[in-house]
């Protein structure tokens, strides 16, 4: 074997690569070859200096949560579609009822201070009516949270189950991530995201001074869905509005179809947790319950999580004086507020989704 | 390595403390790889984030019968040669002091090595690491998961989405650019090919 040749191939008999006769042919060589030797002394070196420093470097202390709290960010960017199989369901109902409406003329008023407006839900085109008892504002159909958590207490899904059909919570077959992020909209994701300014952004407001409550209490976000067959549909309507006034709850119509062979109106409804129970029991008298699911999506964990996270970060905040990883951290802990601040909302409130036929 | 199976299993279906483990068990080896793709430890960090971030991303589609550390690996490798990152030359390999445990020698001296031949191969890591980064992106990353992180021509091949032909005839070529650089820089030490001293214990330089 030839000096090039033997050369061309001593990094790879260094690693164990070489075949077997080449090993040979090379070792032989090397018997009476310096410059070859010199060559093989040269890999060695190279080889030993890339390895240890590998071995020597390490990843910086707090790594893990630097990535860790980009993850939350990732996930509001994602595909918005965990309760999936509902969005679609209602999706199709509305396209029926829009269909076969034919018109806004046949959109049936509830109540007396609804206004009428067009969803921007690409999901559900046309005219949606909603209806807020509460407060003036038809743009927010989930409560503000206010003074942050002040209202966890009141949060006890234990009792909000009303589901006879209770299932795991969606995502399984999903990208991951995004399981929790507005699945209870269906008819109104622009309205939330645009019309509230805590949820998602919340990067204007010094993170320091959001105060998380009671940040190991169960946190569980709620979505039922309820179909009705009535016999009087107006009646059962007017019933209706009136369990969802005195429970407080904000709803918007999702769809209503009225042909000769009867009626049907599709309403999401927004309730305080600790309302639901009630709610949905009575809603369920005024006619055979035709389907009732609902889905539960625990996030207790998740959200001590992510307030460990935060705490993290926040006495990193407080050691450095770097203006640069000031900001980093600050960006960071801003992340991480929004999104716990949207779990809040969320799990204060539970969504209802109920369709009354006749 | 069950253990990582369980816990990618756990991630692909939402559970974020699980991948928060696997970030732990993996952030020294991605790190040090992106330390060696980009040769400076701010890179380094944006690129180890990067891609454990795509790799959360990406998590549906990881088939979990494949090494999820070998998975990581070749996310880290194709972005930093998509990005093609920007050098920072003011802070380079060639710093001696590089770890985060402070003044700390590369080679580790053995009890036969004289303090001369401890400064000579600290000295030789450096060339070698100034060397490595003079290459293109492409020839870095090949004798980065070559040489340092011992993977095989085919697993290279895999891994970068090119044949077995292509990784063979670049690892080549850059071997001979390495080689060539260190020489260059050796003599620019005023050392005439040190490595025919180092393991022969004549004259040092």
């Amino acid at each position: 074997m030839k000096c090039e040749q033997v050369q061309q191939l001593i990094p790879d008999w260094l690693e164990g690569e070489a075949e077997a006769f080449q090993a040979e042919a090379i070792e032989k060589h090397m018997d009476k070859c310096a410059v070859c030797r010199d060559e093989l002394s040269f890999w060695q070196a190279v080889g030993t200096s890339l390895r240890e420093e590998s071995e020597s470097i390490k990843a910086p202390p707090d790594f893990a949560a630097g990535v860790m709290a980009q993850i939350p960010v990732q996930q509001n960017t994602g595909v918005k579609n965990p309760a999936a199989r509902w969005k679609r369901s209602i999706a199709a109902a509305a396209a029926f009822l829009l269909v076969t409406a034919g018109s806004a003329g046949a959109y049936v008023q509830w109540g007396l201070n609804t206004a009428p407006r067009v969803a921007q839900n690409e999901n559900l085109p046309g005219l949606v009516t909603e209806h807020d008892p509460g407060q003036n504002d038809p743009g927010t159909m989930v409560p503000d949270p206010g003074s942050g958590g002040s209202k966890d207490s009141e949060n006890e899904p234990g009792k909000t189950d009303p589901g006879k059909d209770s299932r795991e919570p969606a995502g399984n077959d999903q990208e991951p991530g995004t399981a929790n992020s507005g699945g209870e909209k269906p008819g109104s994701e622009k309205d939330n995201s645009g019309g509230i300014k805590p949820a998602g952004t919340g990067n204007e407001k010094d993170p320091a001074q959001y105060v998380w409550l009671n940040a190991g209490s169960e946190r569980v976000i709620e979505r039922t869905f309820l179909r009705l067959s009535v016999n009087d549909f107006s009646a059962a309507r007017r019933q209706a509005v009136e369990y969802l006034d005195n429970s407080g709850a904000r709803y918007e119509i999702l769809g209503t179809e009225s042909t000769a062979s009867g009626t049907q109106e599709t309403l999401k409804i927004v309730v305080d947790s600790d309302m639901t129970d009630a709610l949905v029991g009575n809603l369920k008298n005024l006619g055979q319950v035709k389907n009732n699911e609902s889905q539960r999506d625990e996030i207790t964990a998740r959200y001590k999580e992510y307030v460990e996270q935060y705490r993290t970060l926040e006495s990193q905040l407080a050691a450095t004086q770097d203006s640069t990883e000031r900001e980093q951290l600050q960006v960071k802990m801003a992340n991480i507020e929004a999104q716990l601040k949207a779990w809040d909302k969320e799990a204060r409130t539970d969504t209802v989704i109920l369709q009354l036929e006749s | 390595m069950d253990n990582s199976k369980l816990l990618v299993k756990k991630s692909q279906k939402g559970d974020t403390s699980a991948f928060e483990e696997l970030v732990k068990m993996y952030q020294d080896r991605i790190y040090a790889l992106s330390y060696q793709l980009t040769g400076n430890h701010a890179d380094a960090e944006d690129l180890a984030q990067n891609t454990f971030i795509k790799a959360y991303r990406a998590l549906p589609k990881f088939r979990n019968e494949a090494d999820f550390g070998t998975w990581l690996h070749r996310i880290a490798v194709n972005l930093s040669i998509n990005e093609k990152r920007k050098r920072r030359p003011d802070v380079s390999l060639d710093n001696p002091v590089q770890t985060r445990d402070g003044e700390m020698p590369r080679m580790v001296a053995s009890d036969t090595e004289s303090p001369e031949e401890a400064y000579e191969n600290k000295e030789f890591s450096g060339m070698v690491r100034r060397a490595l980064k003079e290459l293109s992106v492409e020839h870095r990353a090949v004798l980065v998961l070559r040489e340092m992180q011992g993977y095989s021509y085919d697993e290279i091949a895999v891994m970068l989405d090119c044949s077995l032909g292509t990784v063979k005839s670049r690892i080549n070529r850059a071997r001979q650019t390495l080689k060539k650089e260190i020489t260059r820089l050796a003599a620019e030490n005023g050392r005439s090919l040190p490595y025919k001293d180092r393991r022969r214990g004549g004259e040092k330089g």
